[in-house]
């Protein structure tokens, strides 16, 4: 079921009133509520995947009472290895099985060895990498005795597929949601309030841009070999705003969809396109993944500790499997070592932690450094964004090769007013509201009047503005 | 929770009438039913089908053909819209008139009848233009895709809110008639406009009002001509592919038993003699006939050439505009066919059509209603 569906404006207020008013006073029917609902959300795609969904919180939640039971070492290394195993396996088989037999061909086939191709016609099931990923974290958080194993199965079920965040996250730590399932829920009205407007805010995101820039993304990426360079600039920089404002809508979503329900999940995004440097970027961006990769691999192969040359192996290995971890292309590998060709830099001269203010603190405009670097890791990012979006890597180096033409200067067919001002619009409101949790917090709006303006002007600007209903890009992550 | 949900209430409430009034006259007047639905709904309700802001005909008309599968189908533009089935002398007659806009769509129609069901006889309308040369009807104008959809609420109060609420206050929309119609979609509810159960199509406005049209006196018409557009674009020589496709469909007919009877169907006289009078610019529609009857029969079907309605002696008054004859003037042409073709005898009754003839309502309207 997608958020931005008829469908679920019809899901949330039935599910909002059950879990409110007829299961109030007893939180194991409300986890057991949560769970009937996640499973109905998600096996609105197809109910085979909750046979999966099932299987892996089963598996990961029989591993962490095996953990807490185990006494050994070497026990307990054996028993995280099935939850590693078992969740490594499922992405491997339904994710990356067709992309390793043709990587496997093509290399025999090179050194003239032609081998016949075996691929499978598996369907992905919708984020499948979101909640695998989930589930490890929590195994992985008891293996290390970072947090008890729970015992209760509705909580864990819960925690797994609590439908705001199940298709494409935030990638929540067990630490911080489980016990969020272990306490009676009181319904707060502010939290609730500003979850509404968060909502809001992503719902405006996705519907009115990011749908609208698909539509230009799309002709100018499947033409690419016929327009002109202007059009190929303004192809990339609308699918840095697509991206964004879909992924980012989506958090936003489900962050504020969360908080309906009594729940906090962590945030995802922040502002990423206003940082100053690419370490910065990478902080703010997709937060969730950043930081479990950061938590359960950079850290663990020894992080910004060692020999130079073993940062730079450490900077690469995050990045390429971050890359990888989006889908089974080479687009997106590529797209990784990118961004760590980008980072290193700033790692070998120390200056990967130099932004961790918000940019301009307690000043409206930025200085003329603070702006030439946000404008530097802007263009810096929209140019790898051109490898995520296409359909290759050969695609990638032709669309670039065009875009440094004389045509630039041609003026584009896809040059639209309409959502230039619309992205203009969308970057006055991340400024303003940069050092807040998110675009439409308005605790320190004091006019009701100005507050319920904003709120009428995006409803009525999703419905008269927004395109054609699109999917999430995450979704096949 | 109560200031919760007081205040999200108080938020929605603006929201919700105001878009309540758009979506109500959408919903209630059955703009947004789904066009394979159309037809059955139809029937259940049994009256017109006149939707405003989408027109479906394809699915809709393949709908109609589906439940009757009629012995005798009618088939062309909206030029053959006009043809009852009342003038026959049984019930399994439909008109899928509006599904063939050009010649291709003639072959698309065949293509997707029902399997197994062959008509009797298709009585085939050959606009003149689908052999124009300067207007190629063989690449098809529209697409035979037949998953028309119908327009989605979203998209009909998002493009037409403004539009609806001035329709209100011209008293276009009424309520009354929106909530107590039987009929399918706003031209249906509003302007008694649409087609009927057999296909064939009620003009509201144009009847009542005739002066109102923008085609009144053939202004429209005339302006096209002088234009060479709009159907009426200048071309000496025939479209021998449409020529060729046209075989292609007879063959086809012929090989499954279909009976055909094509007709050229009638422009007011006055207007052919405007056509004929600018030289060879319309040459090519004189060079029809001589093309076409060969065709037909060659298969041993019939065919008619009735662009001048003088040959059917029907006058300026029996046209609803330059392109579309009245029922009467349809009655005069399925009476000519009568004579002509010996298959199509065995559906009609002489008797019954010179009785709806003579007591025709009007040079517009046969039965008046």
């Amino acid at each position: 079921m997608l958020f931005n569906s008829i469908e679920f404006l019809v899901f949330l207020p039935i599910v909002f009133f059950l879990y409110w008013f007829v299961f109030n006073n007893n939180l194991r029917l409300q986890n057991l509520l949560l769970i009937v609902v996640s499973f109905i959300f998600y096996g609105w795609w197809d109910w085979r995947f909750l046979i999966l969904l099932a299987f892996a919180s089963f598996t990961d939640y029989f591993v962490g009472i095996w953990l807490s039971n185990a006494i050994t070492a070497r026990g307990r290394k054996y028993i995280i290895s099935i939850s590693i195993c078992v969740n490594l396996s499922i992405l491997a088989f339904f994710k990356y099985f067709n992309f390793f037999a043709d990587t496997f061909v093509n290399a025999f086939g090179s050194v003239g060895v032609h081998i016949e191709p075996r691929t499978l016609n598996i369907v992905l099931p919708v984020g499948i990498s979101f909640y695998t990923f989930q589930t490890m974290s929590y195994t992985i958080d008891v293996y290390r005795k970072k947090m008890p194993a729970t015992k209760d199965i509705l909580q864990f079920f819960a925690f797994v597929s609590f439908f705001p965040q199940l298709v494409a996250g935030p990638i929540e730590r067990a630490s911080h949601m489980l016990p969020q399932y272990a306490v009676p829920r009181i319904f707060d009205f502010s939290k609730a309030k500003d979850g509404l407007r968060q909502m809001l805010g992503g719902f405006a995101k996705k519907i009115i841009i990011a749908d609208g820039c698909a539509t230009l993304v799309n002709a100018i990426f499947t033409n690419y070999k016929h327009l002109p360079a202007s059009s190929l600039v303004l192809g990339a920089f609308y699918f840095c705003i697509q991206i964004y404002c879909d992924f980012s809508g989506y958090s936003d979503i489900a962050i504020g969809s969360a908080r309906l329900f009594g729940f906090d999940l962590m945030r995802n995004f922040n502002c990423p396109y206003l940082s100053r440097d690419i370490a910065e970027f990478w902080r703010k961006w997709h937060i969730s993944l950043s930081t479990w990769f950061r938590d359960y691999l950079y850290i663990p192969i020894g992080g910004s500790k060692g020999s130079a040359w073993q940062k730079v192996r450490n900077v690469f290995i995050i990045f390429i499997v971050s890359g990888f971890w989006h889908g089974p292309n080479w687009t997106f590998i590529f797209w990784g070592a990118l961004n760590a060709v980008y980072f290193l830099p700033l790692l070998l001269s120390n200056k990967n932690r130099g932004h961790l203010d918000v940019a301009a603190h307690n000043r409206l405009l930025p200085s003329f450094r603070e702006l030439t670097g946000i404008v530097f890791t802007f263009s810096l990012t929209t140019f790898a964004w051109i490898f995520f979006r296409s359909a290759s890597i050969h695609d990638a180096f032709l669309y670039i090769g065009r875009m440094f033409s004389p045509s630039i200067m041609s003026r584009s067919a896809y040059f639209s007013p309409k959502y230039l001002l619309l992205i203009a619009l969308l970057f006055i409101a991340e400024w303003l509201q940069r050092d807040k949790p998110h675009i439409l917090y308005f605790e320190n709006v004091k006019s009701p009047v100005i507050r319920w303006a904003t709120y009428y002007a995006i409803v009525i600007g999703i419905f008269f503005l927004g395109s054609a209903q699109q999917s999430f890009i995450y979704f096949q992550f | 929770m109560k200031p919760f949900l007081l205040r999200l209430s108080v938020f929605l409430l603006p929201l919700l009438i105001l878009f309540f009034v758009p979506a109500f006259t959408v919903i209630k007047s059955g703009e947004t039913m789904q066009p394979g639905q159309l037809y059955s709904k139809q029937c259940e309700r049994n009256g017109l089908v006149g939707l405003a802001y989408s027109y479906p005909v394809k699915t809709y008309k393949l709908g109609g053909i589906k439940k009757i599968k009629p012995a005798i189908l009618i088939a062309g533009s909206s030029r053959v819209m006009q043809l009852r089935g009342d003038f026959f002398n049984t019930k399994s007659v439909y008109n899928a008139g509006g599904f063939v806009a050009n010649i291709a769509d003639a072959l698309c129609l065949l293509n997707n009848l029902p399997a197994g069901y062959n008509p009797k006889i298709l009585i085939l309308g050959l606009d003149q233009y689908f052999f124009n040369a300067a207007w190629d009807s063989v690449v098809m104008k529209g697409s035979c895709d037949l998953e028309e959809e119908g327009a989605d609420l979203r998209s009909l109060i998002k493009y037409n809110f403004t539009g609806i609420y001035a329709d209100y206050f011209k008293r276009k929309i009424l309520p009354g008639k929106l909530i107590t119609g039987n009929g399918i979609g706003l031209n249906a509810l509003m302007n008694n406009e649409g087609f009927r159960t057999d296909g064939s199509y009620r003009y509201g406005k144009l009847l009542s009002n005739p002066t109102a049209d923008e085609d009144y006196g053939f202004k429209d018409t005339y302006k096209r001509i002088s234009s060479g557009m709009g159907r009426f674009e200048y071309a000496t020589d025939i479209n021998m592919r449409a020529v060729a496709l046209l075989d292609n469909i007879l063959k086809t007919c012929a090989e499954r038993n279909i009976h055909v009877i094509g007709f050229l169907p009638a422009y007011p006289h006055i207007i052919v003699d405007t056509l004929m009078k600018l030289g060879d610019r319309y040459s090519y529609m004189g060079k029809l006939a001589g093309v076409l009857k060969p065709l037909f029969n060659k298969y041993g079907f019939t065919f008619a050439d009735y662009t001048d309605a003088a040959t059917l002696n029907a006058g300026p008054g029996e046209f609803i505009d330059g392109f579309h004859v009245s029922e009467k003037a349809m009655l005069r042409l399925i009476m000519d066919l009568y004579a002509r073709d010996n298959i199509l005898q065995q559906y009609c009754d002489t008797a019954k059509m010179k009785s709806l003839f003579i007591n025709a309502k009007s040079d517009r309207s046969v039965m008046g209603d």
